[in-house]
């Protein structure tokens, strides 16, 4: 467990390092590193000059801490979910969480737009996370209310709640689409693909204190978790709160996602896959698992967005694409590393 | 001060029938008891009403002078603890990590948990699927992993402690249902617990339970020691079988003999 933190984090680096100097301008991976180190005034005699600062500092990384943040938040918050559903296909997106705040930020743009022209720019960056968790929320709990009978959550009749959300979201945003004008239309395409382009110091900083939200609230309900595992009833009669427990990781789920999505737009996999991963190499106890995941989103996402820009430089992949297509192939591995094995 | 548990007018209703219906019962801690009757008599409902499972009951259980109805779980479980009739799990948890949730109630040292489920694992040789993950473990197995992490939750328990279970033999072989029982016989005795079981063979209940509930349609039909209660006269009115005891003169209690 210790091995498999220090390891990953010094992914984590080393991803920063090589993220912030591979691009169109190439900057070396030492002069990266002094850039960085000159920020806190401290100096090793690298010389660069200052395009490769403004590169650094303005584009690359705020890019990759925002890649990083989102990462971490999807991979935790899909744990949570994971367990919370007691389902391992409870991905974000697909219980509508995703469909549900892109819908609403679409809203949002299109008729905020109608109230005053710079609605947006005048609530600043917090109102779209604000729009985009008020769409999460509502969604996961439409999906959520439908799925449960009594105090029993069925997960079948929950998927299918999530998939008609997921139709109705995509289509009304379709629709709303209609009405856009053609900046409007290039944001929303950008919500649909998801991609962290336009990430900026004022992202990070929108994003940070929620991300830290989500850090050290999720991992305080570990042990709850894994008992729901268990079986709600069980969990109950360990002296757990569970319908607490339930509403409170879909409130800050809700929140952790839709703020993702909000700047992001739909990043697809991460949420799903990670987890699995992280779970079949450590096991599924939660108090080990969700610090694993917290640093494996951030290396996953950040990893597929530095091959997403790089790959067929100067055209960006969509960040999902790459998502998918490096996640996919390692998780049929697991899957059928773990059949041979008899634990899946 | 020994903690008795009082059953007064239990009545459990669902929709539109009675599950439970006016169940009136005292239980004294140190004895076993067996939980009969045929399928849909409200055996499993009274276990769950008993665990904190099901709440919109009317009447009141009263435990150690006090109704469970003002006690919050959280305090509830460390003293009480149920073995529930499904053991399947959504996610391959490692043995080990399945015994440390059963003391997940408890706020106290690393080591003090540690000593106990080791002493739970010694008391039922489990030392050999530690490190096995749940899914690869056959039924069987499950069902004594289930039993081991439940047995953990209240080894400790200050007093006596209420241990409920759900068809615990269910998937067991034939030498782990005796050696169950057997142990859950000797546990009630040894730490002064009330377990409440719910069984399906007669002639395991006439050999190791102290006292048998046998429940009809929600209904207490009889509650008292096995010979007592498992007469062919009780037995024919609920379960409607003939049944007629076969004595042996090696053992002492009969033997039950079911024709069909």
């Amino acid at each position: 467990m210790k091995f498999k933190v220090i390891l990953l984090t010094c992914l984590l680096v080393l991803i920063l390092i090589l993220s912030s100097s591979l691009g169109v301008v190439g900057i070396e991976p030492m002069q990266v590193v002094a850039i960085i180190l000159d920020f806190f005034k401290i100096n090793i005699g690298i010389s660069y000059t200052d395009v490769h600062e403004a590169v650094v500092m303005q584009i690359r990384l705020p890019r990759v801490f925002l890649a990083m943040l989102i990462g971490a938040v999807l991979s935790l918050c899909g744990l949570a979910l994971q367990s919370v559903f007691r389902n391992p296909l409870a991905d974000p997106n697909l219980i509508g969480i995703g469909s549900g705040a892109s819908f609403a930020v679409v809203i949002f743009i299109v008729f905020g737009n109608l109230i005053t022209p710079n609605l947006i720019k005048n609530l600043g960056p917090w109102s779209l996370s604000i729009a985009a968790f008020i769409g999460a929320f509502a969604a996961m709990v439409v999906v959520y209310k439908m799925g449960t009978r009594g105090n029993k959550t069925d997960i079948a009749v929950m998927l299918l709640a999530g998939i008609a959300i997921n139709a109705l979201g995509g289509a009304l945003t379709g629709l709303v689409t209609l009405s856009a004008n053609d900046d409007q239309l290039r944001s929303f395409t950008f919500w649909t693909l998801g991609s962290l382009a336009a990430a900026n110091w004022t992202h990070v900083l929108t994003f940070l204190p929620i991300a830290f939200l989500t850090f050290f609230s999720v991992p305080r309900f570990a042990r709850g978790l894994n008992a729901l595992a268990l079986g709600e009833a069980d969990a109950q009669s360990m002296g757990f709160k569970t319908q607490g427990l339930k509403t409170r990781i879909m409130l800050i789920s809700a929140l952790g996602v839709g703020a993702a999505v909000s700047l992001s737009g739909i990043i697809g996999f991460v949420g799903l896959v990670v987890p699995h991963i992280f779970r079949l190499w450590q096991g599924p106890d939660n108090t080990k698992l969700m610090p694993l995941s917290i640093l494996g989103g951030a290396f996953m996402l950040s990893a597929a967005d530095l091959v997403s820009r790089t790959l067929a430089a100067p055209i960006e992949l969509p960040v999902s694409v790459v998502t998918s297509i490096l996640g996919a192939p390692f998780f049929m591995y697991l899957i059928l590393k773990e059949k041979k094995k008899g634990n899946v | 001060m020994f903690k008795h548990l009082h059953i007064r007018k239990l009545t459990l209703q669902s929709r539109d029938f009675t599950i439970l219906k006016n169940i009136n019962l005292d239980l004294v801690p140190g004895k076993f008891t067996a939980i009969i009757g045929p399928n849909g008599a409200g055996k499993s409902s009274l276990l769950k009403t008993l665990s904190g499972e099901y709440k919109d009951y009317s009447g009141d259980i009263i435990w150690d002078d006090k109704s469970i109805k003002t006690r919050c779980d959280k305090e509830l479980s460390t003293q009480r603890a149920t073995l529930r009739q499904n053991f399947q799990m959504t996610f391959s948890f490692e043995v080990s990590e399945i015994l440390e949730m059963g003391r997940y109630p408890h706020n106290k040292k690393c080591a003090e948990n540690k000593a106990i489920i080791a002493e739970v694992i010694s008391y039922l040789n489990l030392e050999k699927l530690l490190k096995k993950r749940y899914h690869t473990l056959s039924g069987g197995e499950q069902q004594r992993v289930q039993l081991a992490r439940v047995l953990a939750q209240i080894w400790d328990a200050p007093q006596e402690a209420i241990l409920l279970l759900d068809e615990p033999v269910s998937a067991l072989d034939i030498r782990y249902q005796h050696q169950l029982l057997h142990l859950l016989q000797n546990l009630a005795k040894e730490k002064n617990w009330i377990i409440l079981a719910v069984l399906h063979d007669l002639n395991q209940v006439m050999q190791y339970a102290d006292q048998v509930l046998l429940l009809k349609k929600g209904e207490v039909l009889a509650f008292g020691d096995p010979i007592e209660v498992m007469t062919p006269e009780n037995l024919m009115d609920s379960y409607h079988i003939n049944a007629s005891w076969i004595k042996h003169e090696e053992f002492e209690l009969p033997t039950i003999k079911i024709q069909y």
